[in-house]
């Protein structure tokens, strides 16, 4: 059965066809939301609210592209997610000294997440973590362009339909995050392995 | 990666749609002219394409567990049953707020319709008073203006208006009890006394003229002790003594509003004590309908709050 089919008995409310469009589907939403969100439970949440959501709401499909449907779903999730994360942001636990009752100053406690060295960085993800770190940093919008159009490998169209921007806003919101990007992964740049650094060269 | 480039940020776009093959024919002109002639534009355009590349590289994780959906995840909870009612709490308060103020404005403007009546009561109720040694008193106005025994400035309001009294002394109460409406002040006292300007200056003297006659019929007593001749109508009327004459003139009172013979009839039947209930009854509505206003100010306020509260639910649900 074709996704147009499938489309149409899951919004007369078939929900084996939906969860067909689900399994076409998933991995793409799941990794937005991962970039998204940059936290494995929370991406795992966000999918399945995203997909509930989607469900609920297939009569507002109107034709188009259904994976920009399914990825403002997605989208939307998320931000309602950062939103949330916003209004009550969590605090990481931290060792307590058992003598003194201090917090241990130690150096990787001080350390600031959104700012290792980039050796540090390094160490822990390499070269994923350190992108992930710079998508952090990004504003949610631009991230969210940025995420579609060079991880999911979405076009510009597709990109507007799902964030409901249009495609000035896109291409001026993608322009800039490339190059926040680009200044951010210049410390990176030369801690990466000589021999990956001539293949990521060829390949641009 | 590690140049600086001065590009605007319109040169940064051109440039990264033109990464994307996303320009128009014009601009791709553009663009391919300033990659030709500057060098900057040549090294900015790599930058951009080796950002692209190394974002790209980035590893799509599979997916930890299918995200299909069971029938018990999409299943619509079926809402409470209190909540039809709670749908139309604001509207329900909306319109008892809007009914209480309607209440509140109401009695208040049948009360500015007539005042000329409770004040005619009021005088009546007073006339009715059984004579006694004491010198009547009449009442103008609100209760709240009553006079002390022995205070006649309320009779006559200024003395120039109505020209009430007729000069009686205080023996000629006695000799007339039916006629009541005479000042308790002394003749000596301006403005109460038997001149004959107030009467000069009554409001209508077609009235005046028209309650003189009646006078004749009026079965009123005389009193000898009110000087004749001060007033032109009353002498007209040589069986009605002075007495008769402050009857007339209160009978083309335009405040009072009554002629002699509904004044005569009402001050044999009106009874004091039911003037004293009414009042008490006006007395016990004002708590009531000063608790109007604050309910209904609290019913706007609760409609306010569940508008607030509706709209609030209503966007969770449409999420």
């Amino acid at each position: 059965m074709d996704e147009v089919a499938l489309i149409g008995e899951a919004q007369r409310g078939d929900l084996d066809s939906f969860n067909r469009l689900v399994l076409a589907y998933q991995e793409l939403a799941y990794n937005l939301a991962l970039r998204m969100l940059d936290d494995e439970a929370s991406a795992e949440d966000a999918t399945q609210m995203a997909f509930i959501s989607a469900y609920r709401h297939m009569n507002t499909f109107r034709g188009g592209s259904f994976k920009a449907w399914v990825m403002r779903m997605v989208t939307n999730t998320c931000y309602d997610e950062l939103r949330r994360q916003k209004r009550r942001p969590t605090t990481p636990l931290e060792p307590i000294n058992d003598e003194d009752d201090e917090e241990i100053e130690s150096p990787y406690w001080m350390a600031d997440d959104h700012n290792p060295t980039p050796e540090q960085a390094l160490d822990q993800r390499e070269l994923e973590g350190a992108i992930q770190h710079c998508l952090a940093d990004l504003p949610d919008d631009f991230r969210a362009v940025v995420i579609m159009v060079d991880v999911e490998g979405l076009d510009y169209q597709e990109v507007s339909d799902a964030t409901g921007k249009p495609l000035g806003t896109v291409k001026s919101r993608l322009a800039r995050a490339r190059v926040k990007m680009r200044d951010c992964l210049q410390g990176f740049w030369e801690l990466l392995p000589v021999s990956f650094r001539l293949k990521l060269e060829e390949r641009a | 990666m590690k140049q600086n480039f001065q590009l605007s940020p319109k040169e940064w776009q051109l440039l990264s749609a033109y990464l994307d093959g996303v320009v128009s024919p014009r601009e791709r002109i553009q663009i391919e002219k300033k990659l030709d002639s500057e060098d900057s534009f040549r090294q900015a355009l790599q930058s951009l394409r080796q950002t692209r590349t190394v974002i790209r590289s980035m590893p799509r994780r599979r997916v930890p567990r299918n995200f299909t959906l069971t029938p018990e995840m999409v299943q619509v909870r079926q809402p409470a049953r209190i909540f039809p009612v709670l749908r139309f709490s604001s509207a329900f308060a909306a319109i008892a707020a809007v009914i209480l103020f309607a209440i509140q404005l109401l009695p208040t403007s049948m009360k500015a319709a007539a005042p000329i009546a409770p004040p005619a009561a009021l005088e009546m109720s007073a006339a009715a008073a059984p004579a006694s040694t004491e010198p009547p008193l009449i009442f103008w106005g609100e209760p709240a203006a009553r006079a002390e025994k022995g205070m006649g400035g309320g009779g006559g309001g200024d003395g120039t208006a109505f020209g009430m009294g007729g000069a009686a002394d205080s023996s000629a109460y006695a000799a007339t009890p039916s006629i009541q409406f005479v000042i308790p002040q002394t003749t000596s006292e301006p403005g109460v006394g038997g001149e004959s300007e107030p009467l000069v200056e009554a409001p209508a003297p077609a009235a005046t003229e028209n309650a003189a006659p009646p006078l004749a019929a009026a079965p009123l007593e005389a009193t000898p002790s009110v000087e004749e001749g001060t007033v032109e109508p009353l002498q007209e009327a040589p069986a009605t003594p002075a007495p008769s004459r402050s009857q007339s003139t209160l009978a083309g009172n335009p405040v009072l509003g009554l002629n002699l013979q509904e004044s005569g009839k009402i001050i044999a039947e009106s009874q004091p004590l039911e003037t004293a209930q009414s009042l008490e009854t006006e007395k016990k509505q004002i708590p009531l309908r000063s608790l109007l206003l604050p309910a209904a100010i609290g019913l706007s306020v609760l409609a306010l709050l569940m508008a607030i509260a509706a709209f609030i639910l209503w966007k969770k649900s449409h999420l």
